[in-house]
């Protein structure tokens, strides 16, 4: 092992250009960009920043940052592992076109998905006349909102399941059957189990997209100050109006709850692979 | 309790794995499915076993003269032992082999107490007494299959299947299984059907051999039938080795077995034919002689013992008479 190690080192100016730049890269592209949210948004004080994030509409955007999440990631959970369960678990007809669609929302760009349902829900759209006529409100609306949210997030926890349940294959379910356990006592007991850390790294991939979206958001969502905007969006109208403490305030609640995601990812990582060494 | 397998047809897109097996294992045997990778042996099992269903309407299973061909695999109460364990890795030795006594409707399902019993002694029954605390990964091979076995057995199956049950360990733990699975057997009595592709295992173990290829049934018969009277050539050439040769001089095939060849003196009034020693293998009870036929390409294998080897002074390149105890094929 060490042999190994010595005979593929490079030299060490090599090594403290390649680690420098590196860092020195990361620093300047990650690192200050953050850390300047955060310098931003406690410039003019706490009592600034603290009115900022307590104001009406800031809460009205975090609730529904928050709402939006708890819809999609829930339901993209179920979806995903239903996908993954399918795909990897069974054979038949149109498997690859499943699995391709799944990857799309990965493909588009989120402005043509938030697009999509405005033409499908809007009042032009392909349904928009008889919504209207049943008074039901989907574009500039939560139910809009969370249906672009959840087509945005559908492949994180799918994708994180698949190439695991497919290596793990079907055996461990068929000794389960063969056992005389019920298809879905098979699903809690033997195969939930095993995908268990896989499926929390996807539903907080998910959460951090479900509560970061924008493009796709903002199309449906109509900026309706105080009731269809969401954190992200708040933050866009705070800033064109110059108003860049509390934009910067909002920006940085966004930042911990991406760096609290980073923080519970790195965690289950770890676990993961404590489970990996001595599974 | 007996299994009949009637007609039975599976085919997986264009390939046929199963062309029509017919099958009868009576209550308590111990049956080896032997052949080759592909020969369908496995999907045999699995069909059996309800993990896989024949075409429609293509053949039937019978356990206990009852039709189960179409009953799931968790109605049918049939122990399966997979080749790689497939026991639950997060789930303790312990929880393992009560999970089929666990998953029970609650009419039926044995009390906290009673499946603690039954648990702690099927562990007793497969020598793993005191390690019920340990997960799957901190076993070894055979420490894992066992767990297996015991898992299949709390179910009370009516019958007990294993897919290439010594497949994934090494040489050693593999006869050592192989002979205390035998005993087992004897102790329980449950009718065990096993796959595998080792001739010599399947010799070894089984009451009777069924021999299979490309999803046929060869030949079905207690070891010492598949081996001294095989029914096709197939048989002939997988179980054992054996020559497959041309007579000097005649066209037809014929096939011997290295320990049916007698070897003789060169001038030896009984020899039939005539051959050069091309090498001699001495190791162990018995020596290997190759031996080619004059004026031909043909070679062939004898096993002659040491001792004769010796009395008769044989070396590389001598010539000697053969005789053959002939059961001719093909």
């Amino acid at each position: 092992m060490s042999v190994q190690t010595r005979s593929t080192q490079d030299p060490l100016w090599a090594r403290v250009l390649l680690i420098g730049g590196m860092l020195a890269f990361l620093g300047l592209f990650l690192f200050v960009p953050l850390a300047s949210v955060f310098v931003e948004a406690f410039r003019r004080g706490l009592a600034v920043y603290a009115a900022a994030i307590t104001e009406e509409n800031a809460r009205s955007a975090i609730t529904l940052t928050l709402t939006l999440a708890a819809i999609c990631v829930p339901l993209n959970a179920v979806f995903g592992v239903t996908a993954a369960w399918a795909i990897a678990k069974f054979s038949f007809k149109g498997k690859s076109l499943l699995l391709a669609l799944i990857d799309l929302p990965f493909a588009v760009s989120p402005v043509v998905s938030g697009l999509v349902y405005v033409l499908l829900f809007g009042a032009n759209g392909l349904f928009g006349a008889w919504l209207q006529a049943h008074d039901i409100q989907i574009i500039f609306a939560v139910p809009g909102m969370a249906l672009a949210t959840i087509f945005v997030t559908f492949p994180f926890v799918a994708r994180e399941l698949i190439p695991l349940m497919q290596a793990q294959g079907n055996d461990q379910e068929y000794a389960a059957l063969s056992l005389g356990a019920s298809g879905w006592q098979t699903f809690l007991r033997v195969t939930l189990p095993n995908i268990k850390w896989a499926l929390f790294y996807g539903i907080i991939l998910c959460n951090a997209r479900a509560m970061g979206e924008f493009g796709a958001v903002s199309v449906v969502s109509g900026h309706i100050r105080g009731e269809t905007n969401t954190l992200p969006l708040h933050v866009e109208v705070l800033y064109n109006e110059y108003n860049s403490a509390a934009a910067f305030a909002c920006a940085s609640i966004l930042s911990l709850l991406g760096l609290l995601t980073l923080a519970l990812k790195t965690f289950i990582e770890w676990r993961a692979g404590l489970r990996h060494r001595n599974p | 309790m007996s299994i009949v397998v009637q007609n039975l047809r599976r085919t997986f897109g264009t390939f046929q794995a199963l062309r029509g097996i017919n099958l009868e294992i009576a209550d308590h045997q111990l049956v080896a499915l032997l052949g080759p990778s592909g020969s369908g042996k496995t999907t045999l099992l699995r069909i059996i076993g309800g993990l896989d269903f024949p075409d429609p309407g293509q053949g039937k299973i019978l356990i206990n003269g009852e039709d189960v061909t179409e009953e799931p695999a968790a109605d049918r109460k049939a122990g399966f032992v997979f080749q790689h364990y497939a026991l639950f890795n997060h789930l303790s030795v312990f929880d393992n082999v009560a999970f089929g006594l666990e998953v029970r409707r609650r009419a039926v399902r044995p009390g906290k107490a009673e499946i603690r019993d039954r648990v702690l002694e099927l562990l007793r029954l497969v020598q793993l007494e005191g390690l019920e605390a340990r997960l799957p990964s901190e076993l070894s091979g055979g420490q894992r299959q066992r767990v297996a076995l015991a898992r299949a057995l709390a179910i009370e199956p009516k019958v007990l299947l294993l897919d290439e049950p010594f497949g994934a360990l090494d040489a050693k733990v593999r006869k050592d299984l192989r002979r205390w699975l035998r005993s087992f057997h004897r102790e329980i009595g449950v009718t065990t059907v096993f796959v595998t592709h080792d001739q010599q295992e399947a010799l070894e173990l089984a009451d009777v051999v069924v021999v299979m290829n490309q999803g046929q049934v060869e030949q079905t018969g207690s070891p010492q039938q598949v081996y001294d009277q095989p029914a096709t050539p197939f048989v002939y050439e997988f179980l054992g080795d054996v020559n497959k040769v041309r007579k000097p001089g005649r066209p037809d095939l014929f096939y011997v077995r290295p320990h049916e060849i007698r070897i003789l003196f060169a001038g030896d009034a009984e020899a039939e034919f005539h051959a050069k020693i091309e090498h001699l293998f001495a190791a162990g009870p018995s020596a290997r002689l190759t031996l080619r036929f004059q004026d031909s390409r043909d070679t062939l294998d004898a096993d002659i013992t040491r001792q004769q080897l010796e009395e008769m002074g044989l070396s590389e390149g001598d010539e000697v008479g053969l005789k053959l105890a002939l059961s001719t094929h093909g």
